[in-house]
């Protein structure tokens, strides 16, 4: 343990940045009994989530707790604190050809708590799962301030409740991660992509099942819908599969697949190395909002089957006509920009969505909103059955409701 | 630290006799077993340590009658313990304190199956295999395989996380459950989870996956299914000696190869096995690895000569491929009845389940030998090697005197060497009263506490399976004192 020295406080933005866990959960502690509310902040990335913070909010950085405390290649598992950025993890898994199968935008300035913290994720969801599925155990320090910890640093562990498992997407409300321990993943020997220009969503939809059946099981597959722009009379419709494994199974995966392609008498591109790798980055940024305002971004989940109708839902309910939506096949997650609107209609149009996709057993939540729009709308949706459960916990662990306050579902 | 403390039985506000009537009025009395001669079943679990008896049992044929059962009982102030096949191994359907057995065995239907978004609807009573078998038609399975799973059941397997041999490739019970109704103490019917992934809002069933039935009962679960691999290979590696089975083991996944399944039998449970299953294991081995990869045909090949050059190079003596699916269910049938069949050295044991880094595998295998030669005990390791969890399994006969104090205590050296190792106290038989008090070797008050704020959330009534899992309760402690009522080895118990 390092000696805690006094946290850095800046004039400008209320930011202190403990460098301890202990000194973190020594400020959570001391601003409960002051009433005082806190923005939990990892790099930053995601603080467009949810309502506007507080204005005197403390904004409680993790930056400085960013150090690998444990890699045990031979284990496949690593801890590390949760400032560290994703691609600084990355990097120390390659060294051994390992890594954490999860590819979230902005790997390279988004921390590892603000990721888990925020609930991102990536199109490798559907072959290896969320963080959820990687992640064994955690310190938190919650928001009354007791540093606690659940899970283990193995593989496999029963004992006691996964208590880690509801800070993930939980917008910092419990508590600050301050320490995770994931299980990893060898890398696999070879990735490849084909992309196949579709000629609307139905097809592309069609096409995507049919690159599910066995024995093709491709890691990400995704579906890119774009308005039309001046240069194209009509939007178009892109579909990405990914395949990764050892590099027999990828050629034969890629072969069958290019041969389904064919059948539609479509398209299809091949794409590997760093050419696989910018295809994903390319489709990942419409998780990420634009760099304007004018933006809504919509996050969409729904049962697996019913991602075409979701699709088809936020082009219909759109307010204006330009739409861009990246649906990721298998996993029933979609993200969608709605551009250049205003506030009623906005609003109309998105309680025709929530309509429609209640009705396909789904949500949407607005992740960011132009800054004049984002106190006006319901970010967040209708409140899910157990919230009285939800906020019984948090009314345990954040007693004076601190954390976030006011900005999250619960 | 507080919760430790403030944490006190409910007042019962009926007597038993008043808690029959009205249970048998609500749901009615078919549903009702209160006899002596019908109680005695609900006893025990598969551990066979930990005896309580219930007051009641009910047997519930629906959601609703579920709640009504809660309710009752709940605002009564009465223990309320869900009950699947009881095939457990830590004691989680116990009724430490007596009270309201709910048994779920009725609620056995598999509402649906959905191959389009793999996925099936089923209610907590249905076996676990026998969901794999209606799966099938599909090219699906449930990928949680517990040995136990032609009798235990989903709602069980969910309560405990169940593993499993397939678990070290396909993850354990929590990673296939994505939705459930549950039932709070004070009857309330609440969804958790979503069939849409990541809805908004805390991962309550995160939580409640693995809670052993101390947060609510389950009464219908949505679970994941998976793609039948294209194609298998299943081998046996043999060893004259434990150490270069367990440096295989460390140095297979050191390698980054997660096989499917990566099991150890060693000692003289490889002789009995095949004795009494004929799986194809040489008597005259030390330990033998069953080793099973699955995936796309082409990948296969290549995987399998990588496995076999480690199995060599750490030295093993010979490697078996199966040559057809029969071969390979003999091979897997000597695993599954490995317990059963060591029933043949000594009548009577103690499994403990335990969990170390896979890189310290050959340490504390060596350090069980010891503990066998300390504690003149017979001990037989048959374990989930992959996934580092150990499962020596304690063997005694109880006809001599003090042999059951020389286990437990045999057993706890084990299991503080798993956790002095870096490791964990359970990897999936769970906590309920069998390991209650070790949890404060790997938690801190404060973790434990907020363990149980997380319990008073669900349970503010403090009723649900009262004394397992957490250290806490003035009474619980009395629940040891039921020990020593060991039964036979179970031909039925599955480890």
């Amino acid at each position: 343990m390092q000696q805690a020295r006094p946290p850095v406080h800046s004039t400008m933005t209320h930011e202190i940045v403990p460098h301890t866990a202990a000194a973190l959960a020594g400020v959570l502690r001391d601003a409960t009994n002051d009433r005082r509310p806190v923005t939990p902040w990892g790099a930053g990335l995601h603080q467009y989530l949810g309502y506007a913070a507080a204005p005197e909010a403390l904004q409680l950085s993790t930056r400085a707790l960013n150090r690998i405390i444990e890699y045990n290649p031979a284990d496949l598992t690593l801890t590390t604190e949760a400032g560290i950025t994703l691609d600084d993890v990355r990097r120390t898994l390659a060294t051994h050809r390992q890594w954490l199968p999860w590819d979230p935008p902005a790997p390279g300035t988004a921390t590892i708590g603000g990721l888990l913290a925020s609930g991102a994720g990536g199109p490798l969801r559907l072959g290896y799962g969320s963080p959820r599925d990687w992640t064994l155990g955690m310190r938190v320090a919650l928001g009354d301030g007791r540093l606690v910890k659940s899970g283990g640093r193995v593989v496999k562990n029963v004992a006691g409740y996964d208590l880690h498992k509801l800070h993930l997407g939980a917008l910092g409300t419990l508590g600050v991660i301050v320490e995770v321990t994931f299980k990893l993943a060898p890398l696999p020997d070879s990735m490849t992509t084909i992309t196949v220009e579709c000629d609307d969503l139905a097809q592309a939809c069609r096409l995507a099942a049919q690159l599910r059946e066995r024995p093709l099981a491709p890691v990400s597959l995704a579906i890119v819908s774009e308005p039309a722009n001046g240069n194209a009379a009509r939007g178009s419709v892109l579909l990405a599969a990914r395949f990764a494994g050892a590099a027999g199974g990828v050629a034969r995966q890629i072969s069958a697949a290019l041969s389904i392609a064919a059948l539609h008498n479509l398209n299809a591109s091949t794409h590997t190395g760093d050419l696989d790798t910018s295809v994903w980055r390319r489709i990942s940024t419409i998780g990420a909002p634009p760099d304007h305002d004018r933006t809504l971004l919509l996050r969409v989940g729904v049962p697996p089957s019913a991602l075409h109708d979701a699709m088809n839902a936020l082009q219909r309910h759109a307010p204006g006509d330009s739409v861009r939506i990246a649906g990721h096949a298998g996993v029933g997650l979609a993200h969608a920009w709605w551009q250049e609107i205003e506030a009623h209609a906005a609003m109309r149009a998105l309680d025709g969505l929530r309509a429609s996709l209640g009705n396909l057993g789904g949500y949407a939540v607005v992740e960011r909103a132009p800054e004049a729009l984002r106190a006006q709308l319901n970010l967040w949706g209708p409140s899910p059955a157990a919230l009285p459960l939800m906020q019984a916990l948090r009314q345990r662990w954040d007693p004076a409701g601190i954390l976030n306050r006011g900005r999250f579902i619960v | 630290m507080a919760a430790f403390d403030s944490q006190h039985d409910p007042v019962r506000r009926l007597t038993r006799i008043e808690l029959i009537a009205r249970l048998s009025d609500a749901i009615g009395p078919r549903a009702v077993l209160h006899r002596r001669e019908e109680l005695l079943l609900y006893e025990y679990d598969g551990s066979a340590l930990d005896m309580a008896e219930p007051d009641v049992v009910v047997v519930p044929g629906s959601t609703a009658d579920v709640a009504t059962a809660v309710r009752i009982a709940g605002e009564a102030g009465w223990p309320i313990i869900a009950r699947g096949a009881g095939t457990g191994l830590s004691g989680g359907s116990v009724p430490a304190l007596g009270g309201v057995v709910v048994s779920l065995a009725r609620l056995n239907r598999i509402v649906h199956i959905d191959p389009e978004n793999r996925l099936a609807v089923v209610q907590p009573g249905v076996v676990n295999a026998d969901l794999s078998v209606a799966a099938a038609h599909y090219g699906l399975h449930f990928a949680p395989d517990p040995s136990s799973q032609k009798s235990s059941t989903i709602g069980g397997n969910a309560a405990e996380n169940a593993g499993g041999p397939h678990c070290l490739k396909y993850g354990v019970t929590t990673n296939h459950v994505i939705a459930a109704t549950i039932v709070l103490s004070d009857g309330s019917i609440v969804r958790l989870g979503s069939e849409a992934p990541d809805a908004p809002g805390y991962d309550l069933l995160g939580a409640f996956v693995g809670s052993e039935g101390t947060l609510g009962i389950v009464t219908e679960l949505t679970v994941r299914l998976t793609p039948d691999p294209e194609d298998v290979r299943t081998f046996l590696a043999i060893y004259d000696d434990l150490e270069p089975a367990a440096d295989s083991v460390s140095a297979i996944i050191a390698a980054g190869i997660v096989p499917a399944a990566l099991e150890m039998l060693e000692g003289e449970g490889i002789r009995v096995i095949e004795e009494s299953v004929h799986a194809g294991y040489p008597t005259d081995a030390e330990a033998v690895l069953l080793i099973e990869i699955d995936g796309l045909r082409d990948d296969l090949d290549e995987q399998a000569g990588r496995i076999e050059a480690i199995c060599r190079a750490c030295g093993a003596r010979d490697l078996h491929t199966a040559r057809d699916e029969a071969q390979r269910a003999r091979l897997w049938a000597g695993r599954k009845g490995a317990l059963a069949a060591c029933g043949r050295i000594r009548p009577h044991y103690h499994i403990q389940d335990g969990v170390v880094p896979r890189s310290r595998l050959t340490e504390v295998l060596r350090l069980t030998k010891d503990v066998a030669a300390r504690y003149n005990l017979v001990i037989v390791n048959i374990f989930h090697a992959g996934d580092g969890n150990l499962h020596p399994l304690l063997l005694f006969d109880l006809r001599e005197p003090g042999v059951l104090d020389r286990a437990m205590a045999a057993g706890e050296e084990i299991l503080y060497a798993c956790v002095a190792a870096g490791g964990t106290i359970s990897g999936e038989h769970g906590i309920g009263l069998e390991k209650r008090d070790y949890m404060t070797w790997i938690y801190d008050p404060d973790d434990i506490c907020a363990m149980l704020e997380l319990r008073a959330a669900f349970d503010p009534y403090n009723v649900m399976n009262p004394c397992k899992q957490l250290p806490t309760g003035a009474s619980c402690g009395d629940v040891k004192h039921a020990r020593g009522a060991q039964r036979a080895i179970a031909a039925g118990a599955w480890v």
